[in-house]
C-alpha cells in the first residue's frame, strides 16, 4: 500500500494566488475564481452545520416514537430547514461553486474564467440569498417542508414562507450566473489543441451541470413567485377554490427539482471519474462514452419530473410516460458506474482518502440508483411514495453519493488548493467512520419505508422504534466523521507538509501547475497532452514487479 | 440610407403589418382559431425579430444552437406536462 | 475578455460575449416560458372564463404599447447598426428614441393599470367580475397582472441599459472600434419585445368578436 508522494517544496520567486493580498478586503473584492471558490467553500460549510445541525436535532427527537425534545410544529420545521438548506445552499453550490470555480479554468488552461466580476456577484447574490434564509429561521422558520406544496405553503401555514422563498429566489441567479460563466468558458477559453474529447470528464460533467443551472433554475424562481403572490394577495392558479389546479404547482416545482438532483450528482461522478483514474493509475474506461452519458443524463433528466407526481393526482397515462423515462435515465448512469468498475480492473489500485471516498460514492450511489428504479415503478411507488424507503433512496444518492464524492475531490484537490498534504491516517479514518456512519443511518430507513413508516412524520408507531434507534445512533457517527476533516484538513493549512506540483502524480492540466497556483494559474502555457488521462498502466504494472 | 438600413425597415414593416392582422382577424369570429391565428403571427413576428433584428441569420452554430434549446426547453416544458393535462379525464381516474 | 483564445469550434462572429449573452436569453425564455406555461394549462381548463376576462383589457392602449415596442425593437437594431458602421450621431439618436418609446411604453402600461383598478380588474380586491366564471376570470387577470409585471420590470431594467448606452455612445466610450456592449443591450431589448409579442395575443386577443 503506498502513500502519497511529499515532495519537498523547490525555491521560486513568484508568489501563488494566497499570497496575492492578506487583508479581508482583498479576499471580498477579488475576481480570482480560485479565491472565490474559497469564499464559497467557507460559507457552503457553514450552511453544513447548519443543516446538520437540524437533522441531528431531528434524529435526537426520532429515538423516541412519542414526543421527546420538541413539539410537532418544531419538527416540521426542521425538516423544512434541513431540506432548504441542504438543498439550495450546501448540495447544489458544493462541487460546481467550489472545485468548479478552482480548477475549471486550470482544466482548460486559462487564466480565469470568462465573467470573473460576474463570478464575485454570484457569490454576493449566494450570501445574500442565504442571509433571508437565516432571518427566516430566526423569525420561527417554515413548515411547509423543502417541496412547498400549496395550498399549506399559499393558505395554510402560519410561517414565513414569503421570507424562505425570496432567499431561495435571490440564490436561484447566484446558481444561474455561475452555470452562465462555465458555459462560456468551456466554450471560448480553452487553450489552443484543446479539444472537447481531451477535456477532463470533470469539465463535461461541470458543463452539463451549467446547462441544467441555466434552464432549469429560472423555472424554480418564476414557481417561487407565483407562489409568493398567492400567498401575499390570498388568491391564483394553484387555488383550487378558484377552479386553479394545487398539482400545476407540483409540475412547475418538479421540473426544476428534478433536473436539481442532477446538478447535484453529475458534478460527483465527474471527481469519481478523476480521483479512480488516478488511483487506479488508469484512463478512464470508455471515456467517450461517459462523456456521451453525462450530456444524456443532463437531457433526459429535464424529462422525469412526472414521477414525483404518481400519487399526486396526475394522470395514469402521464405517469406511464414518465415512469418509462425514469427508467431510461437510470441507463446512462448505469453505464458510468460499470465504466468506473471496468477502470479499477486491472489497475493498480492504492487506497488513499480520496480513493476511499470516489470508491464509496460509486457503491452507495449504486444502491440510491438502483432502488429509484423501485420508486420507478408505479407499482411499487404507490406503495413506497412518501415512506422513508424515499427518504433513504435520496440520501443514499445525495450524502452517500455527492456528498462524499465532494470529498473526495476535496482531499484530491486539496494539496493543489492550499500547498499542503493532510494526515494520511487521519483522512482513511474519517473516511471509514463516514462510511460506517452513513450506511448505520440510512440502511435501516430502507426497511422502515418498506414497512410503512411514512416520511415527515414526528411520531410513529412504536414498532419501527428500533429501526430509528439504529439510524439515529448512526447518525452520530456520521457527524463524528464529518467532525474529523473540519479538524484536520485546517490543522493542515499551518501545519501539513508542503507538497510540490503533483504529489498524486495525476494527470490533468492542474497538476502541472505550482501548488498552490499563481495567480493567473500557470507560468507557462501548460502541455496539451495527446489524449485524457494518459496514464500508462502497463508501466505502472512493471514497476510494481 | 442603405440596404441594411432598409431591410431591418422592411422586417418592422412586415411586424406592425402582421399586428394589424392579427388585431383585425380577431374581430371576425372564428372561435378556437383566432388563438391559434395569433398566436401562429407571433410565431412568425418572432422569428423575424430573431433572425433579423437579433442578428440570429449571420450568428454562428453555437448561438443559433443556444436559440433553438431556449425554444425547444420551453416546449417540452409545456409538451410533457400535456401527457398530464389532456389525459386528466381519461384513462383510470 | 477572451484570455486564451479558443480556436476549436469558433464561427466568425459569435463572441464570448455573444455566447455568454444568448446563454442569459435562453435563461430569460425559460423565465417567461414558465409564466406562458402556467397561463396556457390554467386557460385550458377555463376556457371561457379567460375569453370573457380578456375582453376586459383595452386592447387599443395594448396595441398601442405594441406599435411603440417594435418600433423601439427598430431603432435599437439601427442604433447598433450604426454604431458598427461608425455613424456615431445617427447611433446616438437613434438610442435616444429607443429610451423615449420605452419610456412611453411605460407610460401607457401605468396609464392602462390605472384604468384596470378603476375597472375593478384587479382580482385580489373588489372585482368587478360575478358569476359562476368568476374564478377563472380572477386567475386571468392575476396572470395578467403577474406577466405584464414581469415584463415591465424586464423593461425597466432594459431602460436603465438604454441609458447607460446612450451615456457611454455620447461621450465617446462607445465607438465603432468599441460596439460589444451596445449590440448586447440591442440583444436584451428584442427580448424584451419578443416577450410582448406573445404576451399580446394571449392577454388581449383571446375573444374579441
Amino acid at each position: 500500500m503506498s502513500t502519497a508522494i511529499v515532495e519537498p517544496a523547490l525555491p521560486e520567486p513568484e508568489g501563488n494566488y494566497l499570497e496575492n493580498g492578506y487583508s479581508l478586503r482583498s479576499w471580498l473584492t477579488t475576481t480570482d475564481h480560485k479565491r472565490i471558490a474559497i469564499l464559497y467553500a467557507v460559507t457552503i460549510t457553514a450552511f453544513f452545520f447548519m443543516g446538520g445541525t437540524a437533522a441531528t436535532l431531528m434524529r435526537l427527537e426520532l429515538i423516541s416514537p412519542t414526543p421527546l425534545i420538541m413539539g410537532a410544529e418544531t419538527y416540521n420545521k426542521l425538516f423544512t430547514a434541513h431540506g432548504v438548506i441542504m438543498v439550495w445552499f450546501f448540495l447544489i453550490p458544493s462541487i460546481p461553486a467550489t472545485l468548479g470555480n478552482f480548477l475549471i479554468p486550470m482544466m482548460v488552461g486559462a487564466k480565469d474564467v470568462a465573467l470573473p466580476r460576474v463570478n464575485l456577484l454570484s457569490w454576493y447574490i449566494f450570501v445574500l440569498g442565504g442571509m433571508f434564509v437565516i432571518v427566516t429561521l430566526i423569525a420561527g422558520g417554515i413548515d411547509t417542508g423543502w417541496t412547498f406544496y400549496v395550498p399549506l405553503s399559499t393558505r395554510y401555514s402560519g410561517t414565513q414562507v414569503v421570507y424562505g422563498v425570496v432567499g431561495i429566489f435571490i440564490a436561484g441567479f447566484s446558481s444561474i450566473l455561475t452555470g452562465l460563466n462555465f458555459i462560456v468558458t468551456v466554450h471560448r477559453l480553452r487553450a489552443p489543441g484543446l479539444t472537447w474529447f481531451k477535456l477532463p470528464l470533470f469539465v463535461w460533467a461541470i458543463y452539463a451541470t451549467s446547462i441544467i443551472l441555466v434552464l432549469a433554475t429560472p423555472v424554480l424562481a418564476m414557481t417561487l413567485v407565483l407562489l409568493a403572490m398567492q400567498r401575499v394577495f390570498g388568491l391564483g392558479i394553484f387555488d383550487a377554490l378558484l377552479g386553479g389546479d394545487p398539482i400545476l404547482f407540483q409540475h412547475m416545482f418538479w421540473f426544476y427539482s428534478h433536473p436539481a438532483v442532477y446538478i447535484m450528482v453529475l458534478p460527483a461522478m465527474g471527481v469519481a471519474s478523476e480521483v479512480i483514474s488516478c488511483f487506479a493509475r488508469k484512463p478512464v474506461f470508455g471515456y467517450r462514452t461517459m462523456a456521451y452519458a453525462i450530456a444524456a443524463i443532463a437531457a433526459f433528466g429535464f424529462m422525469v419530473w412526472g414521477h414525483h407526481l404518481f400519487v399526486a393526482g396526475q394522470s395514469l397515462y402521464a405517469s406511464l410516460v414518465f415512469s418509462f423515462l425514469s427508467y431510461v435515465v437510470a441507463i446512462p448512469s448505469a453505464i458510468k458506474v460499470f465504466n468506473w468498475t471496468a477502470t479499477l480492473y486491472k489497475g493498480s489500485i492504492t487506497f488513499e482518502a480520496p480513493m476511499l471516498y470516489a470508491l464509496g460514492f460509486v457503491g452507495l450511489f449504486l444502491i440510491g440508483g438502483l432502488t429509484g428504479l423501485y420508486l420507478a415503478s408505479l407499482a411499487l411507488d404507490a406503495n413506497l411514495s412518501d415512506t422513508y424507503f424515499v427518504v433513504a433512496h435520496f440520501h443514499y444518492i445525495m450524502v452517500g453519493g455527492s456528498v462524499m464524492a465532494y470529498f473526495a475531490g476535496i482531499h484530491f484537490w486539496w494539496p493543489k488548493i492550499t500547498g499542503r498534504m493532510y494526515p494520511e491516517s487521519w483522512s482513511r479514518l474519517a473516511a471509514i467512520v463516514i462510511f460506517i456512519g452513513f450506511n448505520l443511518t440510512f440502511f435501516p430507513q430502507f426497511i422502515l419505508g418498506l414497512e410503512g413508516m411514512p416520511r415527515r412524520y414526528f411520531e410513529y408507531a412504536p414498532q419501527f422504534q428500533f429501526l430509528n434507534i439504529l439510524s439515529s445512533a448512526g447518525a452520530s457517527i456520521l457527524a463524528a466523521g464529518y467532525a474529523l476533516p473540519v479538524l484536520y484538513l485546517t490543522w493542515s493549512i499551518r501545519h501539513g507538509p508542503h507538497v510540490g506540483r503533483n504529489p498524486w502524480g495525476a494527470k490533468g492540466l492542474e497538476w502541472q501547475t505550482r501548488s498552490p497556483p499563481p495567480v493567473e494559474n500557470f507560468d507557462v502555457p501548460p502541455r496539451i497532452p495527446e489524449r485524457p488521462y494518459d496514464y500508462d498502466p502497463e508501466a505502472e504494472e512493471a514497476k510494481r514487479k | 440610407m442603405t440596404s441594411g438600413a432598409l431591410r431591418l425597415i422592411g422586417v418592422w414593416l412586415a411586424v406592425i403589418v402582421l399586428l394589424g392582422v392579427s388585431v383585425g382577424t380577431s374581430y371576425i369570429p372564428m372561435g378556437q382559431f383566432n388563438s391559434v391565428v395569433s398566436v401562429t403571427i407571433a410565431f412568425i413576428q418572432a422569428f423575424l425579430v430573431w433572425t433579423f433584428f437579433m442578428r440570429l441569420r449571420w450568428s454562428g452554430v453555437l448561438v443559433r444552437l443556444i436559440a433553438a434549446v431556449g425554444l425547444i426547453w420551453f416546449l417540452l416544458l409545456l409538451g410533457l406536462s400535456l401527457t398530464d393535462y389532456l389525459t386528466r379525464h381519461t384513462v383510470g381516474s | 475578455m477572451s484570455v486564451n483564445a479558443d480556436l476549436a469550434g469558433r464561427r466568425a462572429n459569435d463572441s464570448e460575449s455573444e455566447v455568454g449573452l444568448w446563454v442569459f436569453l435562453a435563461s430569460e425564455v425559460m423565465f417567461f416560458g414558465l409564466l406562458f406555461y402556467g397561463y396556457t394549462i390554467t386557460r385550458m381548463a377555463h376556457p371561457q372564463a379567460f375569453a370573457i376576462a380578456s375582453a376586459h383589457t383595452d386592447v387599443l392602449l395594448g396595441s398601442l404599447n405594441a406599435l411603440v415596442i417594435f418600433t423601439s425593437s427598430l431603432t435599437v437594431a439601427l442604433a447598433a447598426r450604426s454604431l458598427r458602421l461608425g455613424a456615431q450621431r445617427a447611433s446616438f439618436w437613434l438610442l435616444a428614441v429607443t429610451l423615449t418609446l420605452g419610456v412611453l411604453f411605460l407610460a401607457i402600461k401605468c396609464y392602462e393599470y390605472y384604468g384596470d383598478i378603476d375597472k375593478h380588474l384587479v382580482p385580489w380586491g373588489d372585482f368587478a367580475l360575478h358569476g359562476p366564471l368568476a374564478g377563472g376570470e380572477r386567475m386571468f387577470f392575476f396572470m395578467y397582472f403577474v406577466m405584464t409585471g414581469a415584463h415591465a420590470i424586464h423593461l425597466t431594467v432594459g431602460l436603465g441599459l438604454l441609458a447607460f448606452m446612450l451615456a457611454g455612445v455620447g461621450r465617446g466610450a462607445y465607438t465603432q472600434k468599441n460596439t460589444e456592449a451596445v449590440e448586447l443591450t440591442a440583444l436584451y431589448w428584442a427580448v424584451v419585445d419578443t416577450v410582448w409579442i406573445f404576451l399580446y395575443p394571449i392577454l388581449y386577443l383571446v375573444h374579441r368578436s
